[in-house]
């Protein structure tokens, strides 16, 4: 069956379709889908048009990403409490059934409709060594180029409550910043 | 081994260290425990899930231990995202497939089973469904989802330098009714100049990645969509 995906998104970005639109600055926009696999599942999408991750320039990627973390934690807050998933489907054997790159994100509730656990069993050595050979030879081309300005691409503001772990863990972001960026 | 007299006797300081020190993928990402790594570079590590969900499925977490996802600083979080698009792309290309999932689970209800917050790169065949990785998406009624768009921004707002309540929420009902009266010719004209876009862009991106290096057939992937 051939069937030519309509880009529903572009068309969200356009405004020529209506969406719940929760967040948009000048690079992205997200919304809730109304087909979604839980309630409050967020799709984060660059405005303009990529297929898929590979075509997004590098400062596209910083800021999606960032916006998913934070945008998570609201959802986080205010939806579930108990935890999210956040999914990138690249590709159609992946599941991607829109022409254009998102980000999803899922609040997630114990015992909901998502089960993102697979049960497997640990692979043989061989099998592994195999993959990492076949893999290996293609990441070690990887060339990850330092950015020329720090991306501060979402400014939250200063008062913001921090996420303190279920554990009541205290979140040790501030001593990672001290010796790594002052 | 430590006792739970000591554990009662430690500061909370001490016992992060010590959970740091327990921690298996900070024991990888410090070579104390052996895999097959793939990528890795000051800030990330990337080696194989050594009970993988599909051929060459690989794990990408922070050296740094953090948690949850959202401990994760903005820079680590964008340069975590930078290098799972270089490893997708080369799963892309050295394994033959035509797609890749990416998984961060944050928190137990989540799906997340180690202390340590990590991304799963799982390269996906034509043909071979993974069911776990396409959750069934189902039909939400308008008015919950307004109601849901509602908290949302208004906790956006509250928290980050946002005004979207007045960009989004009051403008809608004006637009309603520009849109009512605006004529067809114009959103023709729009619908032209976007698809235009597209092309324009792939054009660009190709030039782009040709001096980085020998490139996959981005398009064929694309033209799965057709």
């Amino acid at each position: 069956m051939v069937t030519i995906m309509s880009n529903d998104y572009l068309d969200i970005i356009g405004r020529k379709k209506d969406a719940k639109i929760i967040y948009e600055d000048d690079k992205a926009l997200a919304f809730l889908p109304e087909q979604a696999s839980v309630p409050g599942e967020i799709v984060i999408t660059p405005k303009k048009p990529y297929q898929i991750m590979e075509q997004l320039p590098d400062d596209l990627i910083v800021h999606l990403s960032v916006l998913a973390r934070k945008l998570s934690d609201r959802a986080f807050e205010l939806l579930s409490g108990k935890g999210t998933n956040i999914l990138i489907q690249n590709g159609v054997p992946a599941g991607q059934d829109v022409p254009q790159f998102s980000i999803r994100i899922l609040p997630r509730k114990e015992g909901d409709s998502v089960n993102f656990t697979w049960q497997t069993e640990r692979e043989e050595e061989s099998e592994l060594d195999s993959a990492h050979n076949i893999l290996g030879e293609e990441t070690k081309n990887i060339f990850i180029s330092a950015m020329e300005t720090k991306h501060k691409p979402i400014e939250e503001k200063p008062k913001q409550k921090e996420i303190v772990s279920e554990e009541g863990e205290i979140d040790y972001r501030l001593d990672f910043l001290k010796d790594k960026y002052d | 081994m430590v006792s739970e007299e000591d554990l009662k006797n430690m500061s909370p300081e001490e016992i992060q260290e010590l959970q740091r020190q327990n921690c298996v993928f900070c024991r990888i990402g410090k070579k104390e425990i052996p895999s097959k790594v793939v990528y890795e570079d000051d800030i990330v590590i990337a080696f194989l899930d050594i009970q993988p969900v599909s051929f060459g499925h690989v794990l990408l977490t922070t050296k740094n231990h953090y948690v949850f996802f959202s401990q994760v600083p903005d820079d680590e979080t964008g340069h975590l995202f930078r290098v799972a698009k270089q490893i997708s792309q080369s799963m892309l290309k050295a394994l033959q497939v035509k797609g890749t999932n990416m998984l961060i689970s944050n928190g137990e209800a989540a799906g997340q089973q180690a202390p340590h917050c990590i991304m799963h790169i799982v390269p996906r065949k034509e043909g071979v469904p993974i069911h776990e990785l396409q959750p069934p998406k189902e039909g939400y009624s308008l008015a919950d989802l307004t109601k849901i768009q509602h908290a949302l921004i208004a906790r956006i707002d509250e928290t980050m330098e946002t005004d979207m309540k007045t960009k989004l929420l009051a403008s809608t009902q004006e637009e309603k009714q520009a849109e009512t009266k605006a004529e067809e010719a114009p959103a023709a004209k729009k619908q032209q100049h976007e698809e235009t876009k597209p092309e324009q862009k792939a054009e660009e991106e190709k030039k782009e990645r040709k001096h980085d290096q020998e490139d996959i057939d981005l398009d064929k992937i694309s033209d799965l969509f057709k």
